[in-house]
């Protein structure tokens, strides 16, 4: 019965059903079949989402709304471009910085794509930079929002696998710090290469500026992380006194958001929260039917027959999760693999918040990975270039990201030094 | 569509657009709230919490028809598009179908929960278990009526944009 299970979600879901509608009518028809009271659909579906750490996810989405209406994308920019605008293939290296501090702020790597590549990718453009150069390197350089803290996808994969999602928001920090050194290493080359120019040196007093222009915003940060690392507030706590704190930025303090912009904002973190909120709701089921059909244990009896150590497990995971990224959208995957993995890697002995982060630095080369790649496919329509050409770019920047998943594989202290030492 | 009916729709979706937004503006103002009584006022609230995911079992049910209607759920259209006009048809058309399906199943098990649930009590809100369901009962009711229109055109081969006219 799971085949069909799983044969019916994956055929919805190739004819275009959105994820969330495919996996409930696939469950639907499974207790159809086992003649189960059909109720626990929506019994299931509202337990589901009635959850007290998913309550931080919206409550992110609506900050990182807010901070982008906000006016403090152009703040990030400015400070971005004061550290290191100067050096060869400057803009490239102020594109990562920018999307890394801005990722720190809202935590959504669609959303980072769009409002740093909508300021950087036609700046870039306009100093002669291949427009399928800046593609890639926007859609790269966006997909760290989720592993700097605070990381939407951190938040989903925590409270969907039961583990610690401070941990895991700390745990993200140095991969990405990495990934993003990765990438102004590579984009340093290749602009050296073909002579993409850096900018004017600012100088000491511009710098200065910058910072204190973004000094208010860049709080924010330190508001969550350490809010949450001196344990004074839970993850959902320090989600809404971040929404509170840009509030009381956008709409008081540099007033570029008005009360009458509060329906469009609205309607904004809808759009972004809602659809994922529905599928965590629904996979509720899901994980229930998983766990019923005692699916992750047929599965550790298949891997352990296969992978007898737990990196082999770990490589052989990734390769599919390589794969799998390419074509499905990342919190999807989460959410729908997660339970069936956990108590698979449990068995393995592996530290859940290296697996966590490993598992989200995996989903980060998905998201760029032709020809599904959504935040790449994000930045190339920004660019206005054809995705081909921005797939062909983003060549190079695949396989330093390649390289840090491999780093975040071979080194567990890479993702769980930093939590273990907090907490 | 006839005018009064697009006329309802629109009133409908405005009413549910409100609603989210003054959802999302108390789940902010219940939680913030909490942590000033925990932690300033040392009192701590004994219904924040629930209230808070209470608005969001309602915002998720709501919101969704309101995406749906938008199309804005996650979808993968890129194996769909390779595929002929016929074929693609045949696929929305069952796609529809799926969907519809799937709402009724929702909204039928939101009612029986619903009713089931009347009696109990959520323990801090004083309030009966049957308000989170009742969310989930109206979204699905709204999914319902969405996925229901989504059917109509796609059955028509029109795709549901020209309603305004």
């Amino acid at each position: 019965m799971s085949i069909v299970l799983f044969i019916l979600l994956f055929g919805l879901i190739i004819i275009n059903v959105p994820i969330a509608f495919a996996i409930g009518f696939a469950c639907l028809t499974y207790l159809w079949f086992m003649d189960i009271n059909l109720a626990l659909v929506a019994q299931r579906s509202a337990a589901g989402i009635y959850s007290y750490p998913f309550l931080a996810l919206p409550m992110f989405v609506f900050a990182g709304v807010l901070m982008e209406h906000g006016g403090i994308t152009q703040r990030m920019m400015r400070l971005a471009n004061a550290m290191i605008g100067h050096i060869a293939g400057g803009l490239a290296a102020v594109t990562v910085c920018g999307s890394a501090l801005f990722g720190a702020l809202s935590g959504s790597a669609i959303g980072d794509t769009a409002a740093i590549g909508s300021i950087m990718i036609p700046a870039m453009k306009a100093k002669r930079y291949a427009a399928g150069f800046a593609a890639a390197l926007q859609g790269c350089s966006g997909v760290l929002a989720s592993l700097i803290p605070p990381s939407l996808t951190m938040v989903i994969l925590g409270a969907t696998g039961n583990i610690s999602i401070a941990g895991l928001l700390i745990g993200g920090l140095v991969p990405g710090i990495l990934m993003a050194a990765a990438l102004i290493t590579i984009s340093f080359i290749i602009s050296k290469r073909r002579g993409y120019g850096g900018g004017e040196r600012a100088g000491l007093r511009e710098f200065i500026a910058a910072l204190s222009d973004s000094v208010l915003p860049l709080l924010l940060p330190v508001i969550i992380l350490g809010g949450i690392l001196g344990g004074i507030v839970t993850v959902t706590e320090a989600a809404v006194l971040a929404v509170v704190y840009a509030f009381l930025l956008s709409v008081v303090i540099y007033r570029e958001v008005k009360i009458s912009d509060m329906m469009a904002i609205s309607m904004k973190v809808v759009r972004i929260a809602v659809p994922v909120q529905l599928i965590v709701a629904i996979s509720h089921l899901f994980a229930w039917i998983i766990t019923t059909e005692q699916i992750p244990q047929q599965l550790t009896g298949f891997f352990s027959a296969v992978a007898p150590d737990p990196l082999t497990f770990l490589i052989l995971l990734n390769f599919l999760l390589l794969l799998l990224g390419t074509f499905m959208e990342s919190n999807a995957l989460i959410i729908i693999l997660i339970p069936i993995l956990m108590p698979v890697v449990v068995q393995y002995g592996i530290d859940p918040l290296h697996f966590g982060v490993m598992f989200v630095v995996n989903l980060c080369i998905g998201a760029n990975t032709p020809p599904l790649g959504v935040t790449l496919m994000t930045a190339a329509k920004i660019a206005d270039v054809r995705f081909a050409e921005a797939s062909r770019a983003v060549l190079p920047f695949l396989a330093a990201m390649l390289l840090v998943l491999v780093l975040t594989i071979l080194f567990p202290q890479l993702s769980t030094f930093l939590p273990h030492l907090f907490m | 569509m006839g005018q009064p009916l697009f006329a309802i729709k629109k009133t409908i979706i405005k009413l549910v657009e409100w609603m989210l937004m003054l959802m999302l503006l108390a789940m902010t103002g219940v939680m913030f709230g909490q942590i000033i009584w925990r932690y300033l006022l040392e009192a701590p609230l004994v219904w924040s919490e629930e209230l808070a995911l209470l608005l969001m079992v309602w915002m998720t049910f709501l919101g969704s028809a309101l995406m749906l209607e938008r199309k804005e759920h996650v979808a993968i259209d890129v194996f769909v598009d390779l595929l002929p006009d016929g074929l693609k048809r045949l696929m929305q058309i069952l796609g529809a179908i799926v969907i519809l399906i799937f709402n009724c199943a929702l909204t039928y098990g939101a009612f029986v929960i619903a009713e089931t649930a009347w009696e109990s009590l959520m323990p801090g809100l004083k309030i009966s278990g049957s308000w989170q369901y009742i969310g989930v009962l109206l979204g699905g009711g709204l999914l319902t009526l969405v996925s229901l229109e989504a059917l109509v055109h796609a059955l028509r081969g029109t795709s549901g944009n020209e309603v305004a006219q």
